[in-house]
Order: C-alpha cells, then sequence, then structure tokens
C-alpha cells in the first residue's frame, strides 16, 4: 500500500473511531450504531465492549484508544518518502485493539473483571434502600473515580466490600432510626 | 478521624460552604484542613443522619446518577439552627486557638 493511501486510511480510521468514541460517551446507543454503520466495522468489538461500560470506564477507554491512534499517526507523519516512490508498510498495523476476548480488554484496560456494580447490587437487595442508594451509591462513585485515575482494582474492590460492610453493621441501627421516624409521623 | 474535632464538628464546619453529598464532604474536609483531617466514610454517614435527626442538617436526594449505577445522591445542607451551631462553633474553636483580631464572648 502507498504510504498516502495508508495515511489516508490511518485519517479515515482515526476520524471513525473519534466518531465513535464521541457518540459512546454521549451515552447515545443509536448515534453508536451510526457511526459503527459509517464504515467502523472493524471495531465492532470496541462498540460492543464500550456499550456496556459506565461513563467513567468509558472515558478513560475513549481516552486510551484516542491516544494509541494519535501516537501511532504521530509515528507514520514522522515518516519520509525520500525518492518519491510509493512506499509499502510492512509489518505495521493502525492501532488494534483486541477483538479475541473482552475479559482481555477489560483486564488491559485495568478494570476488575466482575463488575463492581453486580457486588453493590447484589449488598443492596439485603440492605435498607437509603443507606444503600448513599452509603453504597458513594462508595461506587469512588471506587470508579479511582479506576479512572488508575488506581489498581483491588483498591475499588477493598473501597466497596468495606463500605458494604459497615452498611450491614449500620443497617439495624439505621432501621431502627427509620421505624421510630415512621411511628413518630404517624402520631 | 485523627484529631480533637469530632466529625459532626467537621462535617457542620464543612457544609458551611454549601450542600454537599456524602464524599464531597469527605473530600472538603481533608483539603480544607490541608490532608491533616480525614474522615472516614463509616463514621460519615452516621454522624450525617445524627445531625439529621438533631435538625442541624436536612437533606434531599438528587438525580439518578450512572456512575453510581443509577443510584441518586443524596445532598444536605445546614438548617437555620445548624448554620448557628457551626458558627458558634467556629467562633469557638477560633477563640480557643487564639488567634489575634477574634473577640471572644
Amino acid at each position: 500500500m502507498a504510504q498516502a493511501d495508508y495515511r489516508n486510511a490511518l485519517h479515515a480510521h482515526n476520524a471513525a473511531l473519534e466518531a465513535l468514541a464521541q457518540a459512546v460517551l454521549r451515552l447515545s446507543v443509536a448515534q453508536a450504531q451510526s457511526a459503527r454503520s459509517a464504515g467502523v466495522s472493524d471495531l465492532s468489538s470496541v462498540y460492543e465492549e464500550a456499550a456496556h461500560l459506565r461513563e467513567n470506564e468509558r472515558r478513560t477507554e475513549v481516552a486510551r484508544l484516542a491516544a494509541e491512534c494519535r501516537l501511532f499517526e504521530a509515528e507514520m507523519l514522522g515518516w519520509e518518502d525520500d525518492d518519491g516512490t510509493d512506499m509499502t508498510v510492512i509489518g505495521r498495523e493502525p492501532a488494534q485493539v483486541d477483538h479475541s476476548s473482552g475479559r482481555g480488554n477489560l483486564r488491559q484496560a485495568g478494570r476488575p473483571p466482575i463488575r463492581l456494580d453486580t457486588i453493590v447490587d447484589l449488598a443492596g437487595l439485603l440492605l435498607p434502600v437509603g443507606l444503600a442508594d448513599e452509603q453504597l451509591g458513594d462508595a461506587l462513585e469512588r471506587a470508579h473515580d479511582r479506576l479512572a485515575d488508575g488506581h489498581p482494582p483491588w483498591q475499588a474492590y477493598l473501597l466497596v466490600i468495606s463500605n458494604i460492610l459497615w452498611a450491614f453493621v449500620h443497617a439495624p441501627i439505621y432501621k431502627w432510626h427509620e421505624n421510630k421516624a415512621r411511628r413518630e409521623a404517624g402520631k | 478521624m485523627d484529631s480533637p474535632l469530632s466529625t459532626k464538628s467537621a462535617i457542620l464546619q464543612a457544609l458551611i460552604q454549601g450542600e454537599a453529598y456524602g464524599i464531597e464532604i469527605i473530600d472538603r474536609v481533608k483539603e480544607r484542613s490541608g490532608g491533616s483531617i480525614r474522615l472516614g466514610q463509616g463514621s460519615v454517614y452516621p454522624a450525617l443522619r445524627a445531625l439529621e435527626r438533631k435538625g442541624f442538617i436536612e437533606a434531599h436526594w438528587g438525580e439518578p446518577r450512572p456512575e453510581r449505577g443509577g443510584r441518586p445522591r443524596r445532598y444536605y445542607k445546614l438548617t437555620a439552627k445548624g448554620a448557628r451551631a457551626a458558627t458558634e462553633e467556629r467562633t469557638a474553636i477560633i477563640g480557643l486557638l487564639g488567634v489575634p483580631g477574634v473577640v471572644r464572648v
């Protein structure tokens, strides 16, 4: 492939990826699908994965993909075609994402293989709604922030699990006060 | 919290700046104390509920948020009684520390 063609292809690939990234960021599945149908068929696994990620996780993933593309583009623009002839690129590919395994991609991006939300949702089934929404919601938000900041996943797990334990310890007192307030309101 | 200031006092002082939710209060206290006062998440929520029951603060739920798994934030703000208590406490602490220019009542 000629260098100019390859560069054009890379630009198109990069632009399509950015469009996809922006669409996914706006949490619009419909827009992401249209970006995908506009010629990003080879990014289907990225789309599938991104569609399942929450906002903060998406931002991290989008930043990673965009950085990969920019880095590769910068490398490409630095290449010379001295004699004016076509230059065939051998063994160099545009930024690729591992399509073989969604779980592999998650691990590569530094995210825990089990979703924190699932753990919190399960704990929330056994806890008073207000307590789960507030304390576990805050813990989940902070855990996602830490993951987005590049902290290791075990820290996010530890944060969420310690908060779940605390919530279970506080749950009887919370429930007691809740019932008391309800009784007083009924009088 | 490794400080003579109680969790409830720290929360009241943090809420003088305006309404906030749980982790925002923790961050505010940490930031304002230069990192020397760190409230634990396990102690903040019981303290917030105790302050709410005593009428020092009032709370309302925000909108559900995706980063919280669709759960809403619970925002707290000082009531008039809480604002008075926070101001008196602040004056007392400053007076106790002997900061020049502060009139002790």
